[in-house]
Order: structure tokens, then C-alpha cells, then sequence
């Protein structure tokens, strides 16, 4: 009985899998027809797409690359469509790339210039100050579930910038109206998930922590 | 709406039942959808659902990281990338260049500027869920809630003609791309 069940089993399933791929194929050349109907008639726009549509978007900005120009930094936004998408670039902007050709033919003549002044002159390089964190500058910010919806924040490392831990103690819990303590450790511990609002505030009350320095650590 | 998103609690996995719900209300709500809905929930995925504090009744879905959209007591409103992908999936409102600037940083989209130059105004009723495109623009910008019939508003266009919950660059639009 087994092998007679088994012997359908393996009949059908061919067979289906034929259907499928024979009824793909068919789809697949019905589409190709499609698409080599659809190229010339590309510029209609009336001609409505059902499959998903493609957006690109700008790493900068995170916005549709049309809508660049509305954002916080334009041009950091123009100069990746550039580097990335340079038909794009040409699409939609081609006021500034007439403006840019001019501007690289005066640029090449000033290189030249430029070249032949650093023939006859050594370069100076100028050298850009970094600044690194270290971690004994490090402030950390982390937040703990104490319940379903209660947290406890934790925050340590103010005392290596030369704080008065009591002090900001009083002023974080009088500025967010919450109950705070002072950990075994010399941390701060306050009720609630105040981890964005410190984020903000530290810097702006002590100038000496930058936000580089502060660190969220969420469990 | 989505001014700020930092209370955000954590996902909780929708129920069969749940993702049933949601696919009946898109069903009612938007007609095209019969076409897609296999794309927009495969089979496998996983989808997740995350509920805001502040705002009361409010929800975000999530399937396999893509966030696909919310919803607003009984309404279901699609995330503007999913948009993006089917065009076809909303009612299309045009408005004139002048009002993209404003409506980019979460304004509403008064009358005049659907009626004047520019524009155009789509047959759609009163608290229907439409998309929002600009003058020029190939992509829409911003969804959201018609306060008067289209015939409402060709007669006195004054006021609050569409009420905006989601637009690019909000916070809900960043959250997808982190």
C-alpha cells in the first residue's frame, strides 16, 4: 500500500510542478511581450505600473532625491547625487552642471597655476585637530525596565569632569520633577526613561561634556 | 502626528486573528489592495507591532523590518514607502509649488491651495485617506485625511482641506531608515 501511495505522491507532484513552471513561462513571455510593447511608449506617464515602483532615496537626507532641495543641507545632498547617480544629477539639475564645466575649465587653469606655483614652492600641509573621546571622558547614560512600563535610568561618570554629584543630583531631579538617588557606585539613579531629555540637557548645563562624550545604553 | 517618537514601546508579535483584522480593514478601506496583498504580507514574514503612549488608539506595524503602516482607530494608514511602491494604492491630490515647503514641515494642506494653478483636485469624500503629491513632483509626499468632500471645497475654498498625519522627513519616516 505504501509504495502504491507514495507512487501517487510522486506522480502528482511533477506534474504540478510542470503546471507551475509551464504556467510561469507563459507568464514570463507575456510580460516580456509586454515590456518590449511598453519601451517605446516609456514617455506616456498615463500607463499605470502595478509592480513595485523603485524609489531612490538620498543617504543624506533620507528623502526621495527630488526632494533634496528641501532639506537641512542641499548641497551635501547634490554633491552624493553626484558621486552616486550621475544621470539623475544631470536630470534634475542641469542649471548647476553648465555652472560646474565652467567653473572645472577655471579650475584646471588655476591648477596649472597652482602646479606651477608648488613646482617652485614645497606645499605646507596643514593638518586637521581630531578630537578623540577617551573613555575616562565617557559620561554613560543607561536605562533599565523595572516593571512593565517603569524604568530606572542610570547615570554615571559625571565625577570625571569635576562634578559636584550632589549638586547635579538636585538639579536633574528639580528640572524633571523626578525621584533620584545616589547609587553604591556614585552613580545617579533616577525614576522614569530620561535618556533622550538628559541627552539634550547635559551639554547645554555643562559645557565641558560634549555630545560626543555621552553614551545610551538600553537593555 | 508623529512630532516626536521617543516613547515607543517595545514589538510585540501580531496574532494570526490580528493580521487577519488588518487585512480586511486594508481590503475595505482600499480596493487595489486585492492585487498586492501578497506582497505586502508574504506568507512567512514576520510581523511585529509596536503601540505608542502618548497617542491614544495608535499603532505601528512592522513586517520583516519594513515598516509597512499604522493605524488610528479604525483607520489603516499606509507607511509613505509603501506608497512609493503602489502608487495606485491612494486617492492622488496635487498641490501647487508653493505649498511643498510648508507641507514638508508638517502643515496642513489648506484649501486654495488644491483649487489654484498647479494643482489638482481628485473626486474623493469626506474622511477618505488620500496621498498628497506636488507640483513637478513624481513622488508623494505626505498622506492624509480629507476634511471636506472634494465638492465641499471647489464651492468655498477656505480653511483645513486636508488634515496631514504622515509626511517625509517626519519622525516616523526616520525610524525606517535607521
Amino acid at each position: 500500500m505504501s509504495d502504491s501511495d507514495d507512487d501517487i505522491f510522486k506522480k502528482k507532484k511533477p506534474s504540478k510542478k510542470k503546471i507551475e513552471q509551464q504556467s510561469k513561462q507563459q507568464q514570463q513571455q507575456q510580460l516580456q511581450q509586454q515590456q518590449k510593447q511598453l519601451k517605446p511608449e516609456l514617455n506616456q506617464p498615463d500607463q499605470q505600473l502595478k509592480h513595485p515602483k523603485s524609489v531612490i532615496y538620498c543617504k543624506i537626507c533620507t528623502l526621495p532625491v527630488e526632494f533634496c532641495s528641501f532639506s537641512k543641507a542641499p548641497q551635501e545632498c547634490k554633491e552624493w547625487l553626484k558621486t552616486s547617480y550621475k544621470d539623475l544629477y544631470a536630470i534634475l539639475y542641469p542649471e548647476d552642471l553648465k555652472l560646474e564645466q565652467e567653473k572645472q575649465g577655471a579650475l584646471q587653469q588655476q591648477q596649472q597655476i597652482v602646479q606651477q606655483q608648488i613646482l617652485e614652492q614645497p606645499p605646507e600641509k596643514k593638518k586637521k585637530k581630531k578630537v578623540k573621546v577617551t573613555e575616562s571622558e565617557m559620561v554613560y547614560i543607561k536605562v533599565k525596565e523595572r516593571n512593565r512600563n517603569k524604568f530606572i535610568t542610570t547615570l554615571s561618570g559625571l565625577e570625571k569632569h569635576g562634578l559636584d554629584i550632589k549638586e547635579a543630583q538636585k538639579k536633574i531631579s528639580k528640572k524633571f520633577g523626578c525621584g533620584s538617588s545616589i547609587n553604591e557606585k556614585g552613580a545617579i539613579e533616577l525614576q522614569g526613561d530620561l535618556s533622550v531629555e538628559l541627552e539634550e540637557w547635559i551639554p547645554k548645563e555643562y559645557p565641558s561634556i560634549k555630545e560626543d562624550m555621552i553614551a545610551i545604553q538600553e537593555k | 502626528m508623529f512630532k516626536k517618537l521617543e516613547d515607543l514601546s517595545k514589538p510585540t508579535l501580531l496574532s494570526k486573528t490580528g493580521v487577519k483584522e488588518l487585512k480586511q480593514s486594508f481590503n475595505t478601506q482600499y480596493p487595489f489592495f486585492k492585487e498586492i496583498e501578497d506582497e505586502v504580507f508574504p506568507k512567512k514574514a514576520n510581523i511585529q507591532s509596536f503601540k505608542l503612549r502618548s497617542e491614544y488608539k495608535v499603532e505601528i506595524v512592522q513586517v520583516d523590518k519594513d515598516y509597512i503602516c499604522f493605524t488610528k482607530e479604525d483607520l489603516v494608514i499606509p507607511h509613505l514607502k509603501l506608497v512609493h511602491k503602489f502608487p495606485d494604492l491612494l486617492i492622488k491630490q496635487q498641490v501647487d509649488t508653493g505649498a511643498i515647503k510648508h507641507i514638508l514641515s508638517g502643515s496642513d494642506v489648506l484649501a486654495p491651495g488644491l483649487i489654484s494653478q498647479g494643482s489638482t483636485l481628485n473626486p474623493a469624500e469626506k474622511g477618505q485617506v488620500v496621498a498628497i503629491y506636488g507640483e513637478g513632483k513624481e513622488n508623494a509626499m505626505g498622506i492624509g485625511i480629507m476634511n471636506a468632500s472634494s465638492e465641499q471645497i471647489k464651492e468655498d475654498p477656505k480653511g483645513h482641506a486636508i488634515q496631514l498625519l504622515h509626511h517625509l522627513g517626519d519622525s516616523l519616516w526616520q525610524l525606517s531608515f535607521k
